[in-house]
């Protein structure tokens, strides 16, 4: 089975996972583009290191693909189910790496600023001082905050994704948020912290 | 102020940092794109291995005659079988000798429905 590239677009993560599946190439194409930059940015927020959200973006996607053929549609969104991967894929790199120094090369450079292009430096300075915040948090924190705030999940979704009960969700994204504005409130001039 | 008063302030004074990380989000490299569609194509031919375009599995007795040689070796099988069977219905009545008579009695050694016998009971 194969369909036009474009044909693809509209179709679901499920129902594109099932043409994978079935062997079309296309759907591959179409669902690496789609979800390898979710992929890929979830674990770097979690992970704060590009270098190693990259092989976790890898080794999540390869679960995928090998997970295709047991797909049960209407189980979990796919999503939802990356997330829970890579999350796991994280606390297991961060626990080989308890004991030994982790490099934070996660922060991003902010890039080098095009003349009058003040906003794209201060976006890239909040979300470097925020991804620094963020790797201070404890692991579950960070994780629910992020979930929460960046993916954009609810909070039942995130209870699924991180075994736990809605009102322990709330209750870790209460707490990291609190934890953040302390942290950032000592940057507050320097960011720009309340001119928005 | 309440502490719901002092979130919510907090949450608003957050929420632009959150919007800029996801305006920053990291952008795969084609490097790990391309990896990715790789392992991609390389699972689906995976997948598509087992599927079988030759003859399908034989089944237990398929298998039984294939141990025993094949289904020549059963055809062959089968005809000894059925020989031995039409050795020891027929009646022997083209082998004389094989009837002993003991003059008190005689003993056909064929199976059959009616016994003989010599003192004309």
């Amino acid at each position: 089975m194969a369909m036009p590239l474009d044909a693809h677009d509209d179709l679901s993560d499920a129902d594109l996972l099932a043409a994978f599946a079935a062997g079309d190439r296309a759907a591959a194409r179409t669902l690496t583009m789609r979800l390898t930059p979710r992929v890929l940015a979830h674990a770097a927020r979690l992970l704060g290191n590009r270098a190693e959200a990259e092989d976790v973006a890898q080794e999540a996607m390869l679960r995928l693909w090998r997970q295709a053929p047991h797909w049960r549609a209407g189980e979990a969104r796919v999503t939802t189910w990356l997330y829970r991967v890579v999350a796991n894929l994280c606390i297991d790199r961060q626990r080989r790496a308890r004991g030994g120094a982790v490099a934070l090369d996660a922060v991003p450079e902010p890039p080098d600023p095009a003349p009058g292009a003040p906003a794209l430096m201060q976006m890239h300075s909040r979300a470097a001082a925020l991804q620094a915040a963020l790797t201070d948090l404890p692991a579950r924190q960070r994780q629910a905050v992020v979930l929460r705030h960046i993916e954009g999940c609810t909070n039942p979704e995130i209870a699924g994704i991180m075994d736990t009960t809605v009102e322990a969700v709330e209750s870790l994204t209460t707490r990291g948020r609190r934890a953040l504005a302390a942290a950032l409130s000592a940057r507050k001039e320097e960011l720009g912290y309340v001119d928005e | 102020m309440s502490t719901n008063d002092g979130d919510s302030r907090r949450d608003a004074e957050l929420a632009p940092f959150f919007g800029a990380m996801r305006k920053a989000a990291p952008e795969p490299s084609a490097d790990l794109l391309a990896r990715v569609l790789k392992d991609a194509e390389a699972a689906q031919a995976r997948h598509a291995a087992p599927v079988r375009t030759g003859a399908p599995r034989a089944g237990v007795w398929g298998r039984i005659a294939q141990g025993l040689g094949g289904w020549p070796a059963m055809a062959g099988l089968g005809a000894a079988g059925l020989a031995g069977v039409w050795i020891g219905l027929a009646l022997p009545e083209t082998l004389p000798g094989v009837t002993t008579d003991t003059g008190d009695y005689v003993v056909d050694i064929a199976p059959g429905p009616i016994l003989e016998t010599g003192g004309g009971f």
